[in-house]
């Protein structure tokens, strides 16, 4: 419930249009995303998205936040305690009130998930 | 030696009282001793009565100037030509700082590579050998991340971490270029992707 909260935050900055929240695992721990993405789907592109991040780590470079560039959209990531707060927004969404936003309510999230 | 025959000459004609003597002694003095003037001029070694004259007597006839100072002729390895000369020089004429050794570049910190979308290696630099399957890895598995967001393609991906970060970008249609390497080193990287 606080985590469905907090995640609804994020929606306040504008080009914002859902976030969810991935164990260091892969699997998805809560999800504020519009009604298009299915479940499954989102399943499987969280365990993904862990795969780039732990690859990274193994890389040398263990991973506090980062962003992915599909062109007409962008993924934020943002490293929690439990593992990682995912934001879509659009291409044009201003980084640095997203980033702002998303570092705290990644701060806010409670360790138990 | 023409100091000597100017002063007999001097002497010869010389007034014995009043102002003109006074004045006649007065030039006879300086042809004999080196003005006081700060000035520094090289002394010729032609004299055959300055050859013979004692070391010890040719040092009082130092300038007074204190900037420049003859070079020691008594040390042994020195040539006779330079003990004889007399020249003035700077006393650190023989401590020119030699030139520092030429270093070789400092190891790069950033690692590039770039393959094509297929993994093909195309050119690597950098410390970081695995870059190029990272890379590719990366960049396949971003482009699933990006379908399964309702998107066509992953364009990059940047990630940062305490120390380092990682960026891989598609370049062009068929090259895809990872780069990583210290956050100091990445700015340029990170700013253009917002991270910064």
């Amino acid at each position: 419930m606080i985590t469905a909260r907090m995640l609804r935050i994020l929606e306040d900055v504008s080009g914002v249009l859902g976030s969810f929240v991935i164990g260091r695992e892969g699997g998805l721990i809560v999800a504020s995303m519009p009604e298009r993405f299915v479940a499954d789907d989102l399943e499987l592109t969280a365990s993904r998205i862990a795969r780039v991040l732990s690859c990274s780590a193994a890389n040398g470079t263990e991973v506090h936040d980062g962003v992915f560039d599909f062109g007409e959209g962008k993924l934020l990531v943002r490293e929690f305690v439990r593992g990682y707060l995912c934001v879509l927004c659009d291409a044009a969404v201003n980084m640095r009130s997203l980033r702002l936003t998303a570092r705290l309510v990644a701060r806010g999230l409670p360790a138990e998930l | 030696m023409k100091a000597a025959t100017l002063e007999s000459q001097a002497n010869a004609n010389a007034p014995t009282h009043g102002r003109a003597a006074t004045e006649v002694a007065h030039s006879t003095r300086t042809l004999r001793d080196e003005p006081r003037t700060g000035i520094v001029r090289k002394v010729e070694a032609a004299s055959s009565d300055t050859e013979r004259a004692p070391a010890q007597k040719k040092e009082k006839r130092a300038f007074a100037s204190g900037i420049v100072r003859r070079v020691e002729p008594a040390a042994a390895s020195e040539t006779l030509d330079r003990a004889k000369s007399r020249a003035w020089r700077c006393l650190e004429w023989a401590a020119v700082p030699e030139k520092a050794p030429r270093s070789e570049p400092p190891a790069p910190s950033v690692s590039v590579a770039q393959i094509t979308t297929h993994g093909a290696l195309i050119r690597q630099s950098g410390p970081d050998e695995t870059l190029p399957e990272t890379a590719g890895f990366m960049h396949r598995v971003s482009t699933l991340v990006a379908q399964g967001l309702g998107f066509r393609r992953c364009r990059a991906l940047c990630l940062r971490g305490p120390e380092s970060a990682l960026s891989v970008a598609q370049a062009g249609a068929s090259k895809v270029v990872g780069v990583s390497g210290p956050l100091r080193d990445m700015t340029n990287v990170l700013r253009r992707m917002d991270l910064e």
